[in-house]
């Protein structure tokens, strides 16, 4: 008994050993670059399929009373459009666009100096407490941060008091753009200044000593040295900000009153609400394709330009 | 050959351009800048020589204003620049990394500064055009930063420094990065531009040869002092304290004890070693002393010869350096072994040698005028 338990041992080590030889160490490190991308490539496949089964679904046509799906129409594109709700839905696109918009270009604005800051701070212990007070509005919960706006901004917070001492009545500014407002910067304005800080990092602070030399003041320090050179992490932030505010949620939702609903909330009120998921799927990818165009169109029109102002120096 | 000073530069007739005068700068209970007084002539090249850390660019960066005084007074054209913000001062300076812009072509690096002073379009063009040839440097205006040698970039970075004619000019080590073929170029170009433009440079550097070969007049520093102010040559001969001798060149400094006799000034180390020192050098007797002798000063020779005078030792270190052979002697009664450069080196490593100098070139300083 105890024998065979032995020689079944030692068979089993020969055959991991064989294994071995099969999957040789040289085998694997080649095959490793692929297989390290195999996570990624399922993610993207995951959510291109999800993507092509929107797609499908938004060209059907849909019966809200019967509940019932027919036939491959244009329909559901035609109600986002089209009176009587048309309007509605792209209310709430321009609405989002533009508060998103106003949002990406104060985060950029005010993330330019609060980086510049940070990275010009010689104690590099106060350095690390300005980026660590830069990271608390990510280590809190997105309801908590946005329920503790919602006590602030409320009639009866922080800001409706105030207004109280001006006479004001009722002057929270809950249900307000400008209550979504504050509370979407509050997010943006920190990642707008972690995506800067990186490009602004690699500027040689010589670079703004000899500016100033040679006769800038620091806002022309500012406009011809410092922005330009920091221009890749701005239009990362750009990106990266203005896309996370056209899909944002809880802010319109919650501080919103649900009076200025974002695309995102519109259209989980036409899945949850309608049980739409036909007119739903339409909605998204109208979403996708306009926000993809925001962010390619000005990107290829940039590139554009550059190689035009190339050319140009070239044959000057 | 006795030390001559070299003859006086024509500028220093007229009154000084630039004045500091009693500057102090501290970070925290240490002061970068220690009570500095220092003028400068027009069209002077005046060099600040130290080693690292001994204030000399904290020096240019407090003229150029992109660091605040903490005493003293700074005055240029005799008007007091304290208060005067860098962008307004006027001053043109290159720095080591020289700092041109990299997301500039070379023209739009030379433009900058007309272009922050409002000129108009077409007197940049042409400026821009002539402080290129000024440097040797036409046809390359529209390249990129990136796209020229080293030496290029430090041709630009000048003509960038000098398109608005500033009255100043700083240099911040600019050649410290170069090896040593393309510094001794830019050595000349600046010597060369000195001459043909109408301006005033303070040139900082830890190198003590571009210091004597550029400047008009050196001043050494060290510990955020000024330790004395001179052209080269008074410097390498005549210095002021112990730090310059030891700082210039190669020096045995020997420190002892200044004893008048009948043969005249000498310094006696506590080992009884006599080293006689030039008349010329007014120090009381008895006063603690270091005599300064250079290397290249002291003769070798092989004791027996004649029953020669001068200081008996021993060879402990021989080595072959090109043009000279260094040598370290042991000597009898003075601590430290004495540094010898000869030509000949024909003396062996362990070989018992006699020392001999001229006594006119043995410098002597006090012991406290270290400051």
């Amino acid at each position: 008994m105890a024998e065979t338990y032995t020689g079944l041992r030692w068979r089993l080590i020969d055959g991991l050993i064989a294994a071995g030889r099969v999957l040789r160490p040289g085998r694997i490190a080649k095959a490793q670059p692929y297989l390290l991308l195999l996570p990624a490539v399922l993610l993207v496949s995951f959510l291109a399929v999800g993507l092509l089964w929107l797609g499908w679904l938004s060209i059907h046509a849909y019966d809200t009373f019967l509940m019932q799906a027919g036939k491959i129409s244009a329909e559901q594109y035609a109600l986002l459009f089209e009176p009587p709700s048309g309007p509605f839905y792209q209310q709430t696109l321009l609405r989002t666009l533009a508060l998103s918009l106003t949002v990406t270009a104060g985060a950029v604005l005010l993330g330019l100096p609060v980086a510049y800051v940070i990275i010009r701070t010689p104690s590099r212990a106060l350095r690390v407490a300005l980026l660590v007070l830069l990271l608390v509005p990510f280590l809190m919960g997105e309801i908590v941060r946005t329920f503790a706006w919602y006590l602030i901004l409320a009639n009866r917070g922080a800001v409706g008091w105030v207004a109280s001492l001006f006479g004001i009545e009722d002057g929270g500014l809950l249900g307000t753009p400008i209550g979504v407002f504050v509370g979407m910067m509050q997010v943006s304005t920190p990642l707008a200044t972690l995506l800067i800080m990186p490009a602004m990092r690699r500027i040689d602070p010589n670079l703004e000593r000899a500016a100033a030399t040679l006769g800038a003041s620091p806002a022309r320090i500012w406009a011809n040295v410092i922005v330009p050179l920091s221009w890749p992490g701005i239009v990362a932030a750009i990106i990266v900000v203005l896309l996370l505010n056209i899909a944002e949620y809880d802010m319109p939702a919650i501080l919103g009153l649900g009076r200025l609903p974002f695309v995102a909330n519109v259209i989980g009120d036409i899945y949850r609400l309608q049980q739409n998921l036909y007119l739903g799927s339409a909605f998204s990818l109208l979403l996708l394709v306009v926000s993809t165009l925001l962010v390619v169109v000005p990107g290829l029109l940039f590139l554009g330009w550059l190689r035009f102002r190339r050319a140009r120096r070239a044959a000057a | 050959m006795t030390a001559q000073p070299r003859p006086v530069p024509e500028a220093s007739a007229q009154p000084a351009i630039f004045r500091l005068s009693g500057v102090v700068k501290s970070y925290g209970p240490h002061n970068a800048i220690d009570h500095v007084d220092l003028e400068i002539r027009p069209r002077e090249l005046f060099t600040l020589l130290g080693p690292s850390g001994s204030g000399k660019s904290t020096i240019l960066r407090a003229i150029a204003g992109l660091i605040g005084i903490d005493g003293g007074s700074l005055t240029i054209e005799g008007r007091d620049v304290r208060n005067v913000p860098t962008h307004q001062r006027n001053i043109g300076m290159v720095f080591q990394s020289l700092a041109l812009f990299p997301h500039m072509s070379v023209f739009d690096n030379i433009a900058f500064p007309l272009r922050m002073r409002r000129e108009p379009q077409g007197d940049i063009a042409r400026r821009v055009a002539q402080s290129l040839d000024i440097v040797r440097l036409p046809k390359i205006a529209e390249r990129r930063v990136h796209e020229l040698s080293g030496g290029q970039q430090q041709r630009v970075a000048l003509a960038r420094a000098l398109v608005y004619n500033p009255k100043l000019l700083l240099l911040d080590e600019p050649l410290g990065a170069l090896d040593k073929r393309l510094r001794e170029e830019m050595q000349l170009e600046i010597v060369r531009l000195h001459r043909e433009i109408d301006v005033t440079i303070i040139n900082v550097t830890h190198d003590q040869v571009e210091a004597m070969v550029l400047s008009d007049r050196v001043g050494v520093m060290s510990d955020g002092k000024l330790m004395q102010v001179g052209s080269g040559e008074v410097l390498y001969r005549r210095p002021a304290n112990r730090f310059v001798a030891d700082f210039l060149g190669r020096a045995n400094v020997v420190d002892g004890t200044l004893r008048i006799d009948g043969a005249g000034p000498a310094v006696i180390t506590p080992g009884g070693a006599r080293i006689a020192v030039t008349p010329e050098r007014q120090i009381p007797d008895g006063r603690r002393a270091t005599a300064i002798l250079r290397a290249e000063d002291i003769e070798m020779a092989v004791p027996g010869d004649s029953g020669s005078p001068g200081l008996g030792g021993e060879v402990t270190l021989r080595l072959f350096e090109g043009e000279a052979v260094y040598y370290e002697i042991a000597v009898p009664g003075i601590g430290r072994p004495l540094r010898v450069a000869s030509r000949t080196g024909e003396i062996p490593n362990g070989a018992k040698v006699r020392l001999t100098w001229p006594r006119d070139k043995v410098w002597a300083v006090a012991e406290d005028s270290d400051g």
